[in-house]
């Protein structure tokens, strides 16, 4: 347990204190008539038994009384606190984690994902819940919450940290060979710390950032990325793109640039796409100028892609959950030293000596069963959530260990 | 045992406790029933209307009579008609064999139409209609398998009378293994109209 | 066996049959009896050393004598055996069967040969979980409550621990059918139901409990076998299936198994405690009537263990609710027995010493239950090691003693043969001292926020893990001298008579041992109430 106060903590711990309180007293009592019984009414002290009474109604009332009361407070008190464990506060941050055997992933508002959980301090934040295979359960002793993660089902909960620093996160629902590994921490960061993080390799960053605005904006309410709505045109890298306009009246071509893009956002009317009647409202000053530059930036770019980097990726897919990259010994082999490795393996059936390199390590994420090194069980999920060269990105990595 | 104690009351109440076990084990698989209906009204009714309302209908007739004549069987014996009781107990099991072998060419039929637990077809068929027929192999099938028990049983006691180990005197095996007949048709009268029937 | 016993008379003796035959043929409720109770303390035993090298593999955080998976069939294992093996089994099967017929004046049960049938399926279930351990893709790793989806994709060996759980479930079916039938039908005359012994009250609300909760246990097994045979999705969400809903079906009966566990521990206590303070047991009404009531509620709480599985807030409210109304008739039991103490005339045997370290021990237990009941605090506690101390207290300080107890109390009645209480007595001091430092570092490393089913842990929970393992030592210490000295004592300790500890129930009227069919000629026919003492006298060594 964390001396840390926090909402959650301190509901919890009103409730402990006087149940484990009261259950203390009731204790000492019992036990002190118990043991004094005894020792009053020894056979050597009290030969005969002094009384052969076989009840006595009132007391049995009292002591049936007594309990209920004592218990109902208990249930009432324990109830209204764990009201408060479910009522998230206003405006709470919100972000999202994937339970997985043996890991945790944890996705932020500009899709950004970790194995750690980032969070900014004094700020009520909401966990997003789900599971990817089996049941998991999410569990963080210093806010004395946990909530079950069951795969196809959304649920949460929520904290708030009022210091910055960090604390355990563990899988406290029974998962496989590698539950106790479950363990992850949150780091709480301070405000700047936190939006620094949260900004930092812009590229991924500003990039969804466009799409975020045109979220928030509503555009996608018309517009979409794959052709799918006829109301309005179709996003996507639109840069150079040709596009059968009506500006005042008489049809001409253009080519898609940012000062046109600048023009159809701030006054629709005034070029109109062929096809298209002139529903767009015009935006005005509820975008900044420097939102704009974002957006019309993405447009003309479209998703650019970052280069894949193999270490993010070994972290955020949770093979550190099960394979250490110190030589250590945990649920499946090492990556220390992989390159110099000849691995003895059972393939269908018969062992094989095999020497790693590029194509076997392919093969043992595409399909871990294929060849299943010794003394190691065959447990690891194929994970088919890996592109191709997301694969060759890890692979990259994995042999320069 | 020098005294060899008797107490008929006693084991009909026994064979009664058992038969609450019975209706229990039987109410965990009615109880996910009632849940996936509640959450697939529209896909139990569509996939009941795959099952063939002719093998289940004549299917329940046959219990029927299976448990009239077991019934019949325990007058007889009390009239000391040892003879028609055990024709009587006979068709009984004749008649459970005749349920068993309706079971399978039904089962069959469905399985060559490719509806099974686990088969890609009613991957395809989605979640609602699945569950109605897992829970509908799993039921039946349970409830098959103690069709053969209680045949089984009848048969035995069939055996005991002919030995005249069971007599007009003391027939409480035979009326505990009618007991037993009339749960197993009772199941079915309920799964009957919950998965031939509904909607 | 047979050379140990060859001594001894009774119902060791006379029998159709003679010899190993004449033991697993023989429908005598008090053979049965015996034969349960042997295989019940091996399986203790085997289970106890699993738990043991448990505790071994927490001694330190990092250290570890076993792999992940190891630990992970271990717990699995142990948990499994010491449910369904040892602790469902220990006081109805073993002492249920020994005494329960004597004490209302039958001979035998009312059906004997469904007795020896469900003996033979707690067998052949006992021998199929032991296969399951060395055979197949090794020794199940679900833990004993079998969670979908886990359990439907694990590789290892499910199928057949299933298998024998389902078996074992049927004969404790057929236990309880036969002592509920027994008890209603086979009272000999004057004993109307406010004679009956509080342990044949409390077997009789435990009998219900079993016939009517286990049946569930039966089919939510069968279906676990089916999804890993037929994978069809019953508790799949992908496939209109609901995880959530298996949880559901296994607390309906795993629930109530728990008050199948402790009532007739109760009713041990409730003989003890009368007969070693002289006293009628206080309230006897009051008695019967909270073990029914813990019957019946006990089946409606079912859901209190999953208060962080994602069912609705309402749920929540009523099953805590309901959690809370349990402990009102365990209260009052406490109460009594502390009563019956009162102006008595109390002599610290053996058997009272367990008796009375059940009282404290289960109060701990239990009251720690409350914690958990409380949808707040469960919201910590769950899955945290404070769980698996609060059932370590209630199932192994509660049960586990009174079952001890038990054994010290009625042994002598049935070989004949008095061991020796001084040895029986430091072997008390040695259980009850390392079994509270054992679980109560336990539940402190919980509160601290050590989830359960953790094979290594954070250096933080080194500490309280470390005092726990070494209270282990001094509990198995304890335990093997426990052992040891009831052994020898059936073997060759003190003759006893008919009635050692001078109690007035009727299997102490009967010879020692107690012969066939118990009683005579002519059924016995009861005056006095089972508390009654007036008159009785123990029988000089
Ligand atoms: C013998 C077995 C036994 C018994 C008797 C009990 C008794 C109780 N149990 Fe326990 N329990 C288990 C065995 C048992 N339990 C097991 C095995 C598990 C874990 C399963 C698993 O997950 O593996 C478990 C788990 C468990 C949970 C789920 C925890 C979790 O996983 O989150 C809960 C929650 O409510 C609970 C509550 C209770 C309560 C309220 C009682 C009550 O019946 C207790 C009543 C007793 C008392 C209250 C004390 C005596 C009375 C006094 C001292 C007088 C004073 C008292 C008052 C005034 C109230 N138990
Ligand atoms: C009645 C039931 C019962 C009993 C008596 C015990 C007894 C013990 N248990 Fe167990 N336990 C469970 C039921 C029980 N347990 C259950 C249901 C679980 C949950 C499993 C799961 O999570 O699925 C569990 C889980 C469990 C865990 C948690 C595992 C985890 O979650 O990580 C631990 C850890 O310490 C543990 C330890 C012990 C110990 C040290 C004993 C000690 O009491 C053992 C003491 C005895 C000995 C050390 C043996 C002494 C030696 C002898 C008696 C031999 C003498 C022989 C002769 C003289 C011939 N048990
Ligand atoms: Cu994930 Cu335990
Ligand atoms: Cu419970």
């Amino acid at each position: 347990m964390n001396p840390l106060i926090n909402p959650t903590a301190l509901g919890v711990d009103k409730v402990l204190i006087y149940i484990f309180g009261s259950s203390l007293l009731l204790l000492a009592g019992i036990t002190t008539v118990m043991i004094w019984f005894v020792i009053r009414y020894r056979r050597s002290k009290n030969p005969e038994p002094t009384s052969d009474s076989h009840g006595n109604l009132g007391l049995e009332i009292i002591w049936t009384v007594l309990p209920t009361l004592i218990v109902l407070s208990m249930f009432w008190y324990g109830w209204v606190n764990y009201k408060g464990l479910r009522a998230v506060p206003q405006g709470a941050y919100e972000i999202k984690a994937t339970g997985r055997m043996w890991s945790w992933q944890f996705e932020y508002g500009n899709g950004r994902t970790t194995d750690k959980l980032y969070v900014p301090v004094g700020k009520p934040i909401k966990v997003l819940l789900t599971s990817k295979d089996v049941l998991h359960s999410f569990f963080m002793p210093a806010f004395r919450i946990k909530r079950d993660t069951v795969p196809g089902v959304d649920t949460y909960v929520w904290f708030q940290a009022p210091e910055t620093g960090s604390y355990d996160i563990f899988c406290a629902e029974y998962c496989g060979t590698g539950h106790a590994d479950m363990i992850t921490t949150v780091e709480v960061l301070s405000p700047e710390d936190f939006e620094r993080w949260y900004n930092e390799n812009a590229a991924t960053a500003t990039v969804a950032r466009g799409r975020q605005l045109l979220k928030e904006q509503g555009c996608l309410g018309c517009h979409s990325f794959d052709g799918s709505s006829s109301i309005a045109p179709t996003f996507g890298k639109l840069k150079g793109l040709k596009r059968e306009i009506t500006s005042e009246g008489q049809e001409h071509e253009i080519q898609i640039d940012a000062d046109y893009l600048r023009r159809s956002i701030r006054a629709p009317g005034a070029d109109l796409v062929e096809g298209f009647s002139p529903i767009m409202p015009a935006f005005g000053d509820e975008i900044s100028e420097q939102n704009l530059d974002e957006i019309i930036n993405y447009l003309l770019e479209g998703e650019a892609k970052p280069a894949l980097d193999g270490n993010k990726l070994i972290e955020e897919n949770g093979c550190l959950g099960c394979h250490s990259t110190d030589g250590s010994q945990k649920v499946g082999p090492s990556f220390k030293g992989l390159s110099e490795r000849t691995s003895e393996v059972k393939h269908d059936g018969q062992e094989l000596k095999v020497r790693v390199d590029a194509d076997y390590l392919r093969r043992s994420i595409r399909q871990p069963k294929a060849d299943v090194v010794d003394d190691y069980p065959a447990i690891m999920p194929s994970n088919d959530q890996l592109s191709d060269a997301e694969v060759d990105a890890i692979v990259k990595e994995l042999l320069k260990k | 045992m020098s005294h060899e104690h008797r107490d008929d009351t006693g084991a009909r109440f026994g064979m009664w406790v058992f038969l609450y076990t019975e209706i229990i084990l039987f109410s965990g698989l009615f109880l996910l029933y009632s849940v996936a209906l509640s959450k697939f009204p529209h896909e139990f009714g569509v996939a009941s209307h795959k099952l063939n309302i002719y093998f289940g209908a004549i299917n329940t007739l046959v219990l029927l009579a299976s448990s009239l004549t077991m019934a019949m069987a325990i007058t007889a014996i009390q009239r000391g008609k040892i003879k028609q009781t055990i024709v009587l107990t006979s068709s009984t099991i004749g008649l459970a064999i005749v349920f068993l072998i309706n079971k399978f060419f039904e089962w069959s039929a469905e399985i060559g139409h490719g509806i099974y637990p686990g088969s890609e077809h009613l991957a395809e068929l989605g979640p609602g209609v699945t569950q109605f027929f897992n829970l509908y192999y799993f039921t039946a099938g349970l409830h098959g398998f103690h069709v053969i028990i209680g045949a089984t049983l009848i048969g035995v006691v069939t055996v005991l009378v002919k030995k005249g180990k069971i007599t007009p005197e003391r027939y409480v095996l035979l009326e505990n293994s009618a007991l037993y007949w009339h749960l197993v048709d009772l199941v079915w009268i309920f799964v009957f109209p919950l998965y031939y029937l509904i909607l | 066996m047979s050379e140990s016993t060859s001594r001894l008379g009774g119902f060791f003796t006379e029998s159709p049959r003679s010899g190993i035959l004449g033991w697993v043929t023989s429908t005598d409720h008090k053979r049965i009896g015996l034969l349960y109770l042997g295989c019940i303390v091996t399986m203790f035993i085997v289970g106890a050393c699993l738990g043991l090298t448990l505790r071994l593999q927490l001694f330190q955080p990092g250290h570890s004598i076993m792999s992940a998976q190891t630990y992970n069939a271990t717990f699995t294992v142990h948990g499994v055996i010491m449910i369904f093996l040892f602790i469902i089994p220990s006081i109805p099967a073993a002492f249920g069967n020994l005494v329960l017929p004597i004490m209302l004046g039958a001979r035998d049960v009312s059906f004997p040969k469904v007795n020896l049938l469900s003996w033979y399926c707690y067998v052949f279930g006992a021998i199929l979980a032991v296969i399951a351990i060395f055979s197949g893709g090794g020794p199940p790793d679900t833990g004993w409550t079998f969670y979908v989806p886990f359990s439907t994709q694990t590789t290892t060996n499910v199928n057949l621990a299933v298998t024998a759980a389902f078996f074992l479930g049927f004969s404790s079916i057929l236990t309880g059918i036969n002592f509920v039938t027994t008890i209603h039908r086979l009272r000999c005359k004057g004993m109307g139901w406010g004679k009956l012994p509080m342990f044949a009250w409390t077997l009789y609300a435990t009998a219900w409990v079993q016939v009517l909760a286990t049946p569930m246990l039966g089919i939510t097994l069968v279906l676990i076998f089916m999804e890993r045979t037929f994978g069809a999705g019953l508790f799949d969400v992908a496939k209109g299936g609901d995880p959530i809903l298996y949880q559901h079906m296994f607390w309906i009966y795993s629930h109530p198994a728990v008050y199948i566990m402790i009532l007739p521990a109760m009713g041990v206590v409730s003989e003890i405690i009368p007969v070693f303070s002289r006293k009628p047991l206080f309230g006897y009404w009051a008695m019967a009537f909270s073990s029914l009531a813990i019957a019946f509620a006990g089946s409606l709480v079912w859901a209190h263990h999953m208060y962080t599985s994602g069912m609705s807030d309402m749920a929540i409210m009523i099953f805590s609710f309901l959690t809370f109304i349990v402990a009102i008739p365990s209260a009052i039991k406490i109460f009594n027995w502390v009563s019956t103490l009162h102006k008595g005339s109390i002599q610290l045997a053996p058997p009272m010493l367990y008796a009375l370290s059940f009282i404290f021990l289960f109060a701990i237990g239990g009251l720690g239950g409350l914690a958990l009941g409380a949808a707040a605090a469960d919201i910590h506690l769950h899955d945290t090691a404070f769980v698996v101390g609060h059932f370590h207290y209630v199932m192994f300080g509660g049960t586990g003693f009174a079952f001890f107890g038990a054994l010290h109390y009625w042994l002598p009645k049935f070989f004949a043969r008095m061991y020796n209480h001084k040895i029986a007595t430091i072997a008390w001091a040695l259980i009850f001292v390392g079994f509270n430092i054992t679980y109560m570092a336990m539940q402190a490393v919980g509160i601290q926020g050590m989830p359960r089913r953790y094979y290594d842990y954070l250096p933080e929970f080194g500490p309280l893990n470390m005092v726990s393992t070494i209270g282990s030592w001094i509990l198995a210490l304890g335990l093997i001298i426990m052992f040891v000295n009831l052994w020898r004592g059936i073997r060759n300790g003190t003759p006893v008579g008919k009635n050692p500890w001078a109690a007035a129930t009727l299997e102490w009227t009967v010879d020692t041992p107690p012969p066939m069919e118990n009683f005579g000629e002519e059924d016995p026919v009861v005056t006095r109430g089972p508390y009654d003492f007036k008159g009785v006298v123990a029988d000089e060594p």
